[in-house]
Protein backbone atom coordinates (compact mmCIF):
# COMPACT_ATOMS: atom_id res chain seq x y z
CA UNK A 1 0.00 0.00 0.00
CA UNK A 2 1.14 3.43 -1.23
CA UNK A 3 2.80 5.63 1.56
CA UNK A 4 1.08 8.23 3.70
CA UNK A 5 1.06 11.54 5.52
CA UNK A 6 0.70 11.35 9.51
CA UNK A 7 0.51 7.64 9.47
CA UNK A 8 -0.10 6.12 13.17
CA UNK A 9 0.09 2.58 12.55
CA UNK A 10 2.70 1.18 10.02
CA UNK A 11 3.27 -2.32 9.62
CA UNK A 12 6.59 -3.54 7.06
CA UNK A 13 6.81 -6.86 5.87
CA UNK A 14 5.51 -8.39 8.34
CA UNK A 15 5.83 -12.61 8.28
CA UNK A 16 4.80 -14.91 10.82
CA UNK A 17 5.19 -18.66 10.86
CA UNK A 18 3.82 -20.72 14.38
CA UNK A 19 6.23 -23.10 15.49
CA UNK A 20 5.10 -26.89 14.08
CA UNK A 21 3.47 -25.60 11.08
CA UNK A 22 4.84 -24.91 8.26
CA UNK A 23 2.34 -22.40 6.40
CA UNK A 24 3.30 -19.05 7.44
CA UNK A 25 0.07 -17.36 8.92
CA UNK A 26 1.67 -14.25 8.07
CA UNK A 27 3.51 -13.49 4.63
CA UNK A 28 5.08 -10.05 3.93
CA UNK A 29 2.37 -7.81 4.81
CA UNK A 30 2.68 -4.16 4.64
CA UNK A 31 -0.11 -1.65 5.25
CA UNK A 32 -0.17 1.80 6.46
CA UNK A 33 -3.31 3.65 8.39
CA UNK A 34 -2.97 7.87 8.48
CA UNK A 35 -4.58 10.09 11.27
CA UNK A 36 -8.49 10.03 10.75
CA UNK A 37 -8.58 6.73 9.13
CA UNK A 38 -10.13 3.27 9.53
CA UNK A 39 -8.84 0.37 8.27
CA UNK A 40 -11.00 -2.74 7.90
CA UNK A 41 -9.13 -6.12 7.79
CA UNK A 42 -11.52 -8.78 6.26
CA UNK A 43 -10.62 -12.26 5.01
CA UNK A 44 -11.81 -16.08 5.43
CA UNK A 45 -11.28 -17.71 9.07
CA UNK A 46 -7.09 -18.36 9.60
CA UNK A 47 -6.53 -16.14 6.62
CA UNK A 48 -4.19 -14.55 9.27
CA UNK A 49 -6.34 -11.22 10.72
CA UNK A 50 -5.39 -11.96 14.42
CA UNK A 51 -2.11 -12.85 13.84
CA UNK A 52 -1.71 -9.35 11.78
CA UNK A 53 -3.71 -7.29 14.67
CA UNK A 54 -1.26 -8.93 16.98
CA UNK A 55 2.00 -8.30 15.30
CA UNK A 56 0.91 -5.00 14.59
CA UNK A 57 0.27 -4.97 19.06
CA UNK A 58 2.82 -6.60 19.70
CA UNK A 59 1.67 -9.16 21.58
CA UNK A 60 3.37 -11.58 18.54
CA UNK A 61 7.03 -11.01 17.43
CA UNK A 62 7.06 -11.42 13.87
CA UNK A 63 9.48 -13.56 11.98
CA UNK A 64 10.54 -10.61 10.00
CA UNK A 65 9.14 -7.38 9.28
CA UNK A 66 8.77 -4.41 11.92
CA UNK A 67 5.23 -2.50 13.29
CA UNK A 68 5.34 1.35 14.53
CA UNK A 69 2.33 3.15 16.19
CA UNK A 70 2.51 6.57 15.92
CA UNK A 71 6.29 6.22 14.76
CA UNK A 72 7.49 4.43 17.36
CA UNK A 73 8.75 0.79 17.61
CA UNK A 74 4.85 -1.27 18.75
CA UNK A 75 6.74 -2.98 21.93
CA UNK A 76 7.86 0.23 23.54
CA UNK A 77 6.19 1.96 26.46
CA UNK A 78 5.97 4.93 24.12
CA UNK A 79 3.65 2.83 21.72
CA UNK A 80 1.81 1.65 24.33
CA UNK A 81 0.95 4.98 25.38
CA UNK A 82 -1.12 5.38 22.39
CA UNK A 83 -2.97 1.82 22.08
CA UNK A 84 -6.89 0.60 22.89
CA UNK A 85 -7.57 -2.73 21.97
CA UNK A 86 -10.76 -4.58 21.97
CA UNK A 87 -9.70 -8.31 21.29
CA UNK A 88 -12.78 -10.67 19.86
CA UNK A 89 -12.48 -13.04 22.90
CA UNK A 90 -13.83 -11.24 25.51
CA UNK A 91 -12.32 -12.91 28.44
CA UNK A 92 -11.79 -10.06 31.32
CA UNK A 93 -11.02 -10.81 34.90
CA UNK A 94 -15.03 -12.14 35.77
CA UNK A 95 -15.13 -10.78 39.20
CA UNK A 96 -14.24 -7.53 38.72
CA UNK A 97 -17.11 -5.11 38.60
CA UNK A 98 -17.41 -3.32 35.00
CA UNK A 99 -16.65 -0.07 36.93
CA UNK A 100 -13.77 -1.66 38.72
CA UNK A 101 -12.37 -2.89 35.42
CA UNK A 102 -12.82 0.02 33.43
CA UNK A 103 -10.95 2.12 35.85
CA UNK A 104 -8.35 -0.64 36.53
CA UNK A 105 -6.86 0.20 33.02
CA UNK A 106 -7.30 3.65 33.50
CA UNK A 107 -4.95 3.09 36.04
CA UNK A 108 -2.61 0.94 34.23
CA UNK A 109 -2.31 3.52 31.57
CA UNK A 110 -0.89 5.79 33.91
CA UNK A 111 -3.56 8.79 33.74
CA UNK A 112 -3.78 11.03 36.86
CA UNK A 113 -6.17 9.15 39.54
CA UNK A 114 -7.94 12.85 39.77
CA UNK A 115 -9.81 12.54 36.24
CA UNK A 116 -10.32 8.74 36.70
CA UNK A 117 -14.03 8.99 37.89
CA UNK A 118 -14.38 11.33 35.01
CA UNK A 119 -13.03 9.85 32.56
CA UNK A 120 -14.38 5.85 33.47
CA UNK A 121 -18.57 7.27 33.41
CA UNK A 122 -17.44 9.60 30.07
CA UNK A 123 -16.38 6.05 28.48
CA UNK A 124 -18.72 3.60 30.03
CA UNK A 125 -21.73 6.31 28.83
CA UNK A 126 -20.05 6.69 25.39
CA UNK A 127 -19.65 2.43 25.38
CA UNK A 128 -23.92 2.89 26.07
CA UNK A 129 -23.37 -0.03 28.97
CA UNK A 130 -26.47 0.19 31.37
CA UNK A 131 -25.72 2.40 34.20
CA UNK A 132 -27.36 -0.56 36.48
CA UNK A 133 -24.09 -2.90 35.50
CA UNK A 134 -21.27 -0.58 36.66
CA UNK A 135 -21.47 -2.02 39.82
CA UNK A 136 -22.16 -5.65 38.92
CA UNK A 137 -19.58 -8.20 38.67
CA UNK A 138 -18.31 -8.67 34.71
CA UNK A 139 -19.03 -13.11 35.25
CA UNK A 140 -23.02 -11.41 35.05
CA UNK A 141 -22.69 -9.59 31.47
CA UNK A 142 -23.73 -10.78 28.29
CA UNK A 143 -22.03 -10.86 25.29
CA UNK A 144 -23.65 -7.22 24.47
CA UNK A 145 -22.72 -5.98 27.64
CA UNK A 146 -19.11 -7.33 27.52
CA UNK A 147 -18.47 -5.71 24.03
CA UNK A 148 -19.36 -2.80 25.62
CA UNK A 149 -17.50 -2.82 28.65
CA UNK A 150 -14.51 -3.96 26.51
CA UNK A 151 -14.92 -0.91 24.12
CA UNK A 152 -14.85 0.93 27.03
CA UNK A 153 -11.70 -0.55 28.45
CA UNK A 154 -9.89 0.22 24.95
CA UNK A 155 -11.13 3.80 24.88
CA UNK A 156 -10.49 5.15 28.77
CA UNK A 157 -6.55 5.17 28.20
CA UNK A 158 -6.77 7.88 25.57
CA UNK A 159 -5.45 6.19 22.53
CA UNK A 160 -4.36 7.69 19.32
CA UNK A 161 -4.75 4.35 17.54
CA UNK A 162 -7.80 1.61 18.13
CA UNK A 163 -7.75 -2.33 17.35
CA UNK A 164 -11.34 -3.30 17.49
CA UNK A 165 -11.79 -7.21 16.65
CA UNK A 166 -15.74 -7.86 15.47
CA UNK A 167 -16.03 -5.10 17.71
CA UNK A 168 -20.18 -5.63 17.35
CA UNK A 169 -20.75 -9.12 16.88
CA UNK A 170 -22.99 -9.66 19.55
CA UNK A 171 -24.31 -6.76 19.72
CA UNK A 172 -28.16 -5.49 18.81
CA UNK A 173 -28.90 -3.10 15.95
CA UNK A 174 -29.06 -0.45 18.18
CA UNK A 175 -25.69 -1.32 20.02
CA UNK A 176 -23.82 -1.88 16.87
CA UNK A 177 -25.49 1.42 15.38
CA UNK A 178 -24.43 2.98 18.41
CA UNK A 179 -20.97 1.20 18.47
CA UNK A 180 -20.01 2.50 14.56
CA UNK A 181 -20.81 6.11 15.44
CA UNK A 182 -18.32 5.92 18.74
CA UNK A 183 -15.61 4.60 16.19
CA UNK A 184 -16.35 7.31 13.50
CA UNK A 185 -15.88 10.06 15.79
CA UNK A 186 -12.95 8.61 17.36
CA UNK A 187 -11.44 8.52 13.47
CA UNK A 188 -12.75 12.14 13.13
CA UNK A 189 -10.87 13.14 16.14
CA UNK A 190 -7.63 12.41 14.75
CA UNK A 191 -7.40 8.80 15.83
CA UNK A 192 -6.44 5.61 13.73
CA UNK A 193 -8.46 2.75 14.03
CA UNK A 194 -7.99 -0.73 12.46
CA UNK A 195 -11.39 -3.16 12.52
CA UNK A 196 -11.33 -7.41 12.07
CA UNK A 197 -14.59 -8.31 11.15
CA UNK A 198 -16.35 -10.28 8.98
CA UNK A 199 -19.51 -8.31 8.55
CA UNK A 200 -18.85 -6.78 5.38
CA UNK A 201 -22.16 -4.43 5.63
CA UNK A 202 -20.41 -2.61 8.68
CA UNK A 203 -17.31 -2.54 7.09
CA UNK A 204 -18.89 -0.91 4.17
CA UNK A 205 -20.32 1.92 5.91
CA UNK A 206 -17.27 2.70 8.85
CA UNK A 207 -13.91 2.19 6.66
CA UNK A 208 -11.98 4.19 4.47
CA UNK A 209 -10.09 1.37 3.34
CA UNK A 210 -10.22 -2.54 3.31
CA UNK A 211 -7.73 -5.32 2.86
CA UNK A 212 -8.29 -8.68 2.02
CA UNK A 213 -6.37 -11.44 3.77
CA UNK A 214 -6.05 -14.70 2.75
CA UNK A 215 -3.66 -17.21 3.32
CA UNK A 216 -1.43 -14.55 4.92
CA UNK A 217 -0.65 -11.86 2.31
CA UNK A 218 -2.95 -9.11 1.31
CA UNK A 219 -5.01 -10.50 -1.99
CA UNK A 220 -6.57 -6.91 -2.53
CA UNK A 221 -6.97 -3.73 -1.15
CA UNK A 222 -9.91 -1.07 -1.88
CA UNK A 223 -10.33 2.59 -0.86
CA UNK A 224 -14.22 2.83 0.26
CA UNK A 225 -14.07 6.75 1.42
CA UNK A 226 -11.61 10.01 0.75
CA UNK A 227 -9.57 10.44 -2.30
CA UNK A 228 -10.05 7.27 -5.03
CA UNK A 229 -13.05 5.95 -2.78
CA UNK A 230 -16.14 4.82 -4.04
CA UNK A 231 -18.24 6.87 -2.56
CA UNK A 232 -22.17 5.85 -1.95
CA UNK A 233 -25.28 5.16 -4.51
CA UNK A 234 -29.28 6.30 -4.00
CA UNK A 235 -31.27 4.82 -6.01
CA UNK A 236 -35.33 5.71 -7.31
CA UNK A 237 -38.19 4.50 -8.64
CA UNK A 238 -37.72 5.40 -12.49
CA UNK A 239 -42.26 6.55 -11.73
CA UNK A 240 -44.49 8.53 -14.98
CA UNK A 241 -43.01 12.69 -14.66
CA UNK A 242 -40.08 11.67 -12.36
CA UNK A 243 -37.24 12.16 -14.71
CA UNK A 244 -37.50 15.84 -15.12
CA UNK A 245 -38.06 16.54 -10.59
CA UNK A 246 -34.83 14.38 -10.22
CA UNK A 247 -32.81 16.58 -13.13
CA UNK A 248 -33.96 19.59 -11.23
CA UNK A 249 -32.84 17.74 -7.82
CA UNK A 250 -29.36 16.31 -9.20
CA UNK A 251 -28.41 19.68 -10.83
CA UNK A 252 -29.49 21.22 -7.33
CA UNK A 253 -27.05 19.03 -5.32
CA UNK A 254 -24.46 19.42 -7.97
CA UNK A 255 -24.82 15.74 -8.97
CA UNK A 256 -23.09 14.68 -12.30
CA UNK A 257 -25.69 12.21 -13.52
CA UNK A 258 -27.53 9.33 -12.96
CA UNK A 259 -27.95 5.81 -15.08
CA UNK A 260 -30.93 4.85 -16.00
CA UNK A 261 -32.34 1.45 -15.69
CA UNK A 262 -35.31 -1.32 -15.80
CA UNK A 263 -36.42 -0.94 -12.50
CA UNK A 264 -34.38 2.12 -10.69
CA UNK A 265 -32.54 5.06 -11.51
CA UNK A 266 -29.46 5.50 -9.73
CA UNK A 267 -27.19 8.08 -8.65
CA UNK A 268 -23.72 8.31 -6.99
CA UNK A 269 -22.35 10.99 -4.72
CA UNK A 270 -18.85 11.31 -2.86
CA UNK A 271 -20.02 10.48 1.23
CA UNK A 272 -22.45 9.72 3.25
CA UNK A 273 -23.53 12.92 3.92
CA UNK A 274 -24.53 13.79 0.39
CA UNK A 275 -26.32 10.72 -0.15
CA UNK A 276 -28.47 12.11 2.96
CA UNK A 277 -28.92 14.95 1.44
CA UNK A 278 -29.60 13.79 -1.70
CA UNK A 279 -32.46 11.27 -0.74
CA UNK A 280 -34.00 14.11 1.09
CA UNK A 281 -34.26 16.04 -1.44
CA UNK A 282 -35.52 13.58 -3.96
CA UNK A 283 -38.50 12.32 -1.28
CA UNK A 284 -39.51 16.27 -0.98
CA UNK A 285 -39.50 15.86 -4.99
CA UNK A 286 -42.14 13.26 -4.47
CA UNK A 287 -40.23 10.33 -5.65
CA UNK A 288 -39.64 6.99 -4.16
CA UNK A 289 -35.97 6.28 -2.86
CA UNK A 290 -35.55 2.33 -2.77
CA UNK A 291 -32.45 2.26 -1.34
CA UNK A 292 -29.15 4.00 -0.25
CA UNK A 293 -25.67 2.66 0.34
CA UNK A 294 -21.98 2.49 0.31
CA UNK A 295 -20.57 1.43 -2.97
CA UNK A 296 -18.82 -1.79 -2.19
CA UNK A 297 -16.84 -2.42 -5.07
CA UNK A 298 -14.62 -5.43 -4.33
CA UNK A 299 -15.61 -6.24 -0.71
CA UNK A 300 -18.36 -9.10 -1.23
CA UNK A 301 -16.52 -10.41 -4.66
CA UNK A 302 -12.64 -11.20 -2.44
CA UNK A 303 -14.76 -13.74 -0.55
CA UNK A 304 -16.07 -15.44 -4.29
CA UNK A 305 -12.33 -15.59 -5.64
CA UNK A 306 -13.13 -12.76 -7.98
CA UNK A 307 -10.99 -10.21 -6.37
CA UNK A 308 -8.89 -7.65 -8.29
CA UNK A 309 -5.62 -7.24 -7.98
CA UNK A 310 -3.48 -5.37 -5.32
CA UNK A 311 -3.66 -1.55 -5.82
CA UNK B 1 12.09 -2.28 37.22
CA UNK B 2 10.03 -1.18 39.55
CA UNK B 3 6.36 -1.82 41.56
CA UNK B 4 3.28 -1.09 39.45
CA UNK B 5 0.40 0.13 41.68
CA UNK B 6 -2.20 -0.72 40.03
CA UNK B 7 -1.30 -4.43 39.03
CA UNK B 8 -0.16 -4.83 42.66
CA UNK B 9 -3.39 -3.76 43.88
CA UNK B 10 -5.69 -5.53 41.73
CA UNK B 11 -3.91 -8.77 42.71
CA UNK B 12 -4.44 -7.78 46.58
CA UNK B 13 -8.38 -7.74 45.72
CA UNK B 14 -8.31 -10.78 43.41
CA UNK B 15 -7.17 -12.72 46.64
CA UNK B 16 -9.69 -11.15 48.41
CA UNK B 17 -12.23 -11.82 46.11
CA UNK B 18 -12.08 -15.86 46.54
CA UNK B 19 -14.23 -17.27 49.58
CA UNK B 20 -12.32 -20.02 49.21
CA UNK B 21 -8.51 -18.05 49.76
CA UNK B 22 -10.01 -16.25 52.49
CA UNK B 23 -11.88 -19.32 54.46
CA UNK B 24 -8.74 -20.42 53.81
CA UNK B 25 -6.35 -18.21 54.68
CA UNK B 26 -8.45 -18.07 58.24
CA UNK B 27 -8.18 -21.86 58.86
CA UNK B 28 -4.46 -21.26 58.74
CA UNK B 29 -4.61 -17.81 61.37
CA UNK B 30 -6.64 -19.96 63.47
CA UNK B 31 -4.21 -22.80 63.24
CA UNK B 32 -1.10 -20.72 64.23
CA UNK B 33 -3.39 -18.92 66.77
CA UNK B 34 -3.78 -22.43 68.57
CA UNK B 35 -0.38 -23.54 67.99
CA UNK B 36 1.68 -20.92 69.51
CA UNK B 37 -1.10 -20.27 72.47
CA UNK B 38 -0.65 -23.61 72.87
CA UNK B 39 3.04 -23.26 73.06
CA UNK B 40 2.65 -20.41 75.30
CA UNK B 41 0.72 -22.35 78.05
CA UNK B 42 1.52 -25.97 77.77
CA UNK B 43 0.72 -28.04 80.77
CA UNK B 44 2.49 -30.78 81.49
CA UNK B 45 1.07 -33.83 83.68
CA UNK B 46 -0.91 -30.79 85.35
CA UNK B 47 2.14 -28.49 85.33
CA UNK B 48 1.84 -25.13 83.97
CA UNK B 49 5.22 -25.00 81.54
CA UNK B 50 4.35 -20.96 80.82
CA UNK B 51 6.01 -19.64 78.01
CA UNK B 52 8.87 -22.58 78.21
CA UNK B 53 8.29 -24.76 75.41
CA UNK B 54 7.52 -22.07 72.60
CA UNK B 55 11.11 -21.75 71.33
CA UNK B 56 12.35 -20.09 68.18
CA UNK B 57 13.17 -23.69 66.85
CA UNK B 58 9.81 -24.95 67.38
CA UNK B 59 8.45 -21.55 65.90
CA UNK B 60 10.45 -22.50 63.10
CA UNK B 61 9.09 -25.80 62.31
CA UNK B 62 5.50 -24.16 62.56
CA UNK B 63 6.81 -21.66 60.49
CA UNK B 64 8.43 -24.60 57.80
CA UNK B 65 4.73 -26.09 57.33
CA UNK B 66 2.11 -23.41 58.02
CA UNK B 67 3.76 -20.65 56.25
CA UNK B 68 4.57 -22.86 53.26
CA UNK B 69 1.12 -24.51 53.20
CA UNK B 70 -0.51 -20.73 53.07
CA UNK B 71 1.93 -19.29 50.54
CA UNK B 72 0.85 -22.38 47.92
CA UNK B 73 -3.16 -22.03 49.14
CA UNK B 74 -2.64 -18.08 47.96
CA UNK B 75 -0.56 -18.41 45.07
CA UNK B 76 -1.70 -21.06 43.39
CA UNK B 77 -3.36 -19.19 40.24
CA UNK B 78 -1.41 -15.82 40.70
CA UNK B 79 -0.52 -14.94 37.17
CA UNK B 80 -1.36 -18.56 35.34
CA UNK B 81 -5.02 -17.66 35.81
CA UNK B 82 -4.49 -14.34 33.92
CA UNK B 83 -2.64 -15.74 31.18
CA UNK B 84 -5.13 -18.95 30.50
CA UNK B 85 -7.75 -16.60 30.37
CA UNK B 86 -5.92 -14.14 27.91
CA UNK B 87 -6.74 -10.60 30.47
CA UNK B 88 -3.05 -10.50 30.86
CA UNK B 89 -3.00 -9.44 26.95
CA UNK B 90 -4.99 -6.95 27.78
CA UNK B 91 -2.85 -5.20 30.51
CA UNK B 92 0.64 -6.16 28.67
CA UNK B 93 -0.88 -3.83 26.17
CA UNK B 94 -0.41 -0.99 29.07
CA UNK B 95 2.28 1.02 29.05
CA UNK B 96 4.18 -0.86 31.87
CA UNK B 97 7.20 -3.09 31.32
CA UNK B 98 6.86 -7.51 31.81
CA UNK B 99 9.30 -6.95 34.65
CA UNK B 100 7.21 -4.54 36.36
CA UNK B 101 4.45 -6.78 36.04
CA UNK B 102 6.15 -10.08 37.48
CA UNK B 103 7.59 -7.81 40.62
CA UNK B 104 4.57 -6.41 40.95
CA UNK B 105 2.36 -9.70 41.15
CA UNK B 106 5.14 -11.14 43.67
CA UNK B 107 5.27 -8.30 46.27
CA UNK B 108 1.31 -8.52 46.33
CA UNK B 109 1.52 -12.22 47.34
CA UNK B 110 4.52 -11.42 49.50
CA UNK B 111 2.46 -8.94 51.52
CA UNK B 112 -0.32 -10.73 52.55
CA UNK B 113 2.14 -14.19 53.54
CA UNK B 114 4.14 -11.55 55.62
CA UNK B 115 0.95 -9.77 57.00
CA UNK B 116 0.40 -13.99 58.16
CA UNK B 117 4.11 -14.06 59.51
CA UNK B 118 3.39 -10.66 61.57
CA UNK B 119 -0.03 -11.91 62.73
CA UNK B 120 1.80 -15.18 63.94
CA UNK B 121 4.62 -13.10 66.18
CA UNK B 122 1.16 -10.91 67.22
CA UNK B 123 -0.41 -14.19 68.03
CA UNK B 124 2.50 -15.25 70.53
CA UNK B 125 2.77 -11.43 71.72
CA UNK B 126 -1.18 -11.54 72.82
CA UNK B 127 -1.40 -15.13 74.23
CA UNK B 128 1.13 -14.21 76.64
CA UNK B 129 4.92 -15.26 74.63
CA UNK B 130 6.11 -11.85 75.36
CA UNK B 131 9.26 -13.30 77.38
CA UNK B 132 10.17 -15.13 74.27
CA UNK B 133 10.97 -11.58 72.04
CA UNK B 134 14.62 -12.00 72.18
CA UNK B 135 17.32 -11.04 69.71
CA UNK B 136 17.03 -14.97 68.55
CA UNK B 137 13.67 -14.80 68.05
CA UNK B 138 13.86 -11.50 66.22
CA UNK B 139 16.45 -13.07 64.12
CA UNK B 140 14.20 -16.16 63.37
CA UNK B 141 11.36 -13.76 62.19
CA UNK B 142 13.38 -11.84 60.26
CA UNK B 143 14.38 -14.89 58.51
CA UNK B 144 10.88 -16.22 58.12
CA UNK B 145 10.44 -13.00 56.12
CA UNK B 146 12.54 -13.85 53.77
CA UNK B 147 11.65 -17.83 53.85
CA UNK B 148 8.29 -16.04 52.46
CA UNK B 149 9.53 -13.59 50.15
CA UNK B 150 11.77 -16.68 48.58
CA UNK B 151 8.42 -19.02 48.52
CA UNK B 152 6.28 -16.27 46.62
CA UNK B 153 9.60 -16.10 44.14
CA UNK B 154 8.99 -19.80 43.71
CA UNK B 155 5.73 -19.71 43.51
CA UNK B 156 5.36 -16.45 41.07
CA UNK B 157 7.93 -18.76 38.71
CA UNK B 158 6.05 -21.98 38.75
CA UNK B 159 3.07 -19.60 37.80
CA UNK B 160 4.70 -18.09 34.97
CA UNK B 161 5.84 -21.06 33.15
CA UNK B 162 3.88 -21.94 30.08
CA UNK B 163 3.08 -25.51 30.86
CA UNK B 164 -0.48 -26.52 31.31
CA UNK B 165 0.18 -28.52 34.38
CA UNK B 166 -0.21 -25.57 36.77
CA UNK B 167 1.75 -25.06 40.02
CA UNK B 168 0.43 -27.37 41.37
CA UNK B 169 1.35 -29.99 39.14
CA UNK B 170 5.00 -28.67 38.62
CA UNK B 171 5.50 -28.35 42.41
CA UNK B 172 4.34 -31.88 42.49
CA UNK B 173 6.40 -32.96 39.51
CA UNK B 174 9.77 -31.31 40.34
CA UNK B 175 9.29 -32.89 44.08
CA UNK B 176 8.57 -36.13 42.59
CA UNK B 177 11.82 -35.75 40.85
CA UNK B 178 13.38 -34.80 43.53
CA UNK B 179 12.72 -37.47 45.78
CA UNK B 180 13.78 -39.95 42.72
CA UNK B 181 17.11 -38.25 42.83
CA UNK B 182 17.72 -38.27 46.76
CA UNK B 183 16.44 -42.20 46.34
CA UNK B 184 19.69 -43.11 44.26
CA UNK B 185 22.20 -40.58 45.99
CA UNK B 186 23.02 -43.42 48.84
CA UNK B 187 24.21 -45.23 45.83
CA UNK B 188 28.27 -45.17 45.73
CA UNK B 189 29.35 -42.07 43.14
CA UNK B 190 25.73 -40.75 43.19
CA UNK B 191 26.16 -39.15 46.34
CA UNK B 192 25.94 -35.68 44.65
CA UNK B 193 22.68 -36.55 43.51
CA UNK B 194 21.62 -36.60 47.32
CA UNK B 195 23.05 -33.08 47.79
CA UNK B 196 20.82 -31.79 44.53
CA UNK B 197 17.66 -33.42 45.84
CA UNK B 198 18.64 -31.62 49.40
CA UNK B 199 18.75 -28.67 47.82
CA UNK B 200 16.10 -28.97 45.43
CA UNK B 201 13.69 -29.39 48.08
CA UNK B 202 15.43 -26.58 49.65
CA UNK B 203 14.30 -24.41 46.83
CA UNK B 204 11.02 -25.91 46.10
CA UNK B 205 9.95 -25.43 49.51
CA UNK B 206 11.94 -22.65 51.10
CA UNK B 207 12.13 -22.89 54.86
CA UNK B 208 14.39 -21.86 58.27
CA UNK B 209 17.07 -24.52 58.62
CA UNK B 210 17.18 -26.09 62.31
CA UNK B 211 20.01 -28.41 63.13
CA UNK B 212 19.28 -31.72 65.18
CA UNK B 213 15.67 -31.35 64.69
CA UNK B 214 13.05 -28.91 64.32
CA UNK B 215 10.13 -31.02 62.50
CA UNK B 216 6.40 -31.77 64.11
CA UNK B 217 7.87 -33.56 66.70
CA UNK B 218 10.07 -31.14 67.71
CA UNK B 219 6.79 -29.12 68.44
CA UNK B 220 4.99 -30.93 70.85
CA UNK B 221 8.45 -31.09 72.32
CA UNK B 222 9.34 -27.57 72.84
CA UNK B 223 11.33 -27.48 69.97
CA UNK B 224 15.20 -28.46 70.49
CA UNK B 225 18.08 -28.03 68.02
CA UNK B 226 19.42 -24.69 66.56
CA UNK B 227 18.09 -22.14 64.45
CA UNK B 228 20.31 -21.32 61.53
CA UNK B 229 18.54 -18.12 60.31
CA UNK B 230 21.70 -16.39 58.91
CA UNK B 231 22.42 -19.00 56.26
CA UNK B 232 18.20 -19.89 55.72
CA UNK B 233 17.84 -16.27 55.36
CA UNK B 234 20.90 -15.65 52.92
CA UNK B 235 19.89 -18.94 50.90
CA UNK B 236 16.09 -17.57 50.67
CA UNK B 237 17.58 -14.43 49.05
CA UNK B 238 19.26 -15.72 46.40
CA UNK B 239 16.19 -17.61 45.46
CA UNK B 240 14.26 -14.74 45.70
CA UNK B 241 16.46 -13.25 43.20
CA UNK B 242 16.84 -16.38 40.92
CA UNK B 243 13.04 -16.91 41.21
CA UNK B 244 12.15 -13.13 40.30
CA UNK B 245 14.64 -12.95 37.26
CA UNK B 246 13.10 -16.91 35.90
CA UNK B 247 10.00 -15.73 36.19
CA UNK B 248 10.65 -12.53 34.39
CA UNK B 249 12.56 -14.31 31.53
CA UNK B 250 9.63 -16.91 30.87
CA UNK B 251 7.97 -13.44 30.59
CA UNK B 252 9.90 -11.28 28.68
CA UNK B 253 9.94 -14.22 25.84
CA UNK B 254 6.32 -15.39 25.72
CA UNK B 255 4.02 -14.40 22.79
CA UNK B 256 -0.25 -13.83 23.36
CA UNK B 257 -2.32 -14.14 20.56
CA UNK B 258 -5.84 -14.29 20.65
CA UNK B 259 -6.03 -16.51 18.21
CA UNK B 260 -5.32 -19.44 19.62
CA UNK B 261 -7.83 -19.84 22.23
CA UNK B 262 -6.39 -17.06 25.05
CA UNK B 263 -3.57 -18.42 26.05
CA UNK B 264 -0.03 -17.85 25.44
CA UNK B 265 0.97 -18.38 21.54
Amino acid sequence: MSGIDDCMVEGEGLSKTYRGSSRPALDGVSLQVGAGEILGVIGPNGSGKTTLMSCLLGLLRPDAGSARLGGFPVDSVQAKRLVGYLPERLRFDPWMKGWDFVAYHHALAGLPASERAADVEAVLHDAGLDRQAWGRPIRGYSRGMLQRVGLAQALVGRPRCLFLDEPTSGMDPDGALQTRARIEAFAASGGAVVVNSHQLEQLGKLCHQVVFLKDGTIQAAQRLKGEGGLGWFVEWLPLAGAAAKARAVLQGLGVAGARVGKASVQAEVADEAAAAALVAALVQAGLQVLAAGPIKGDLERFFTGEAHAVE
Amino acid sequence: MRLNKPVYLNTLRWFLDSPARLVSAGLMALLAWGMVGGMAHVEINGVAQGATLATPSSLAAVGNKVLVLLAWILGVGVIRREVDSGAIQLVLLRPLERSSYILSKWAALATLNLAFVAFVYLALLLRGGAGLFDADLLALAGSQAMQVLALCSVLTLLSAVPLGLGELGLGLLAAVTLLALGHYGDRPGLQFLDFVSTQGFRVLFPGVAVENGGGIASIALGGGGQVLSASSAVFNAVVTVAGLAGAMGLLARREFSYSDGGGGA
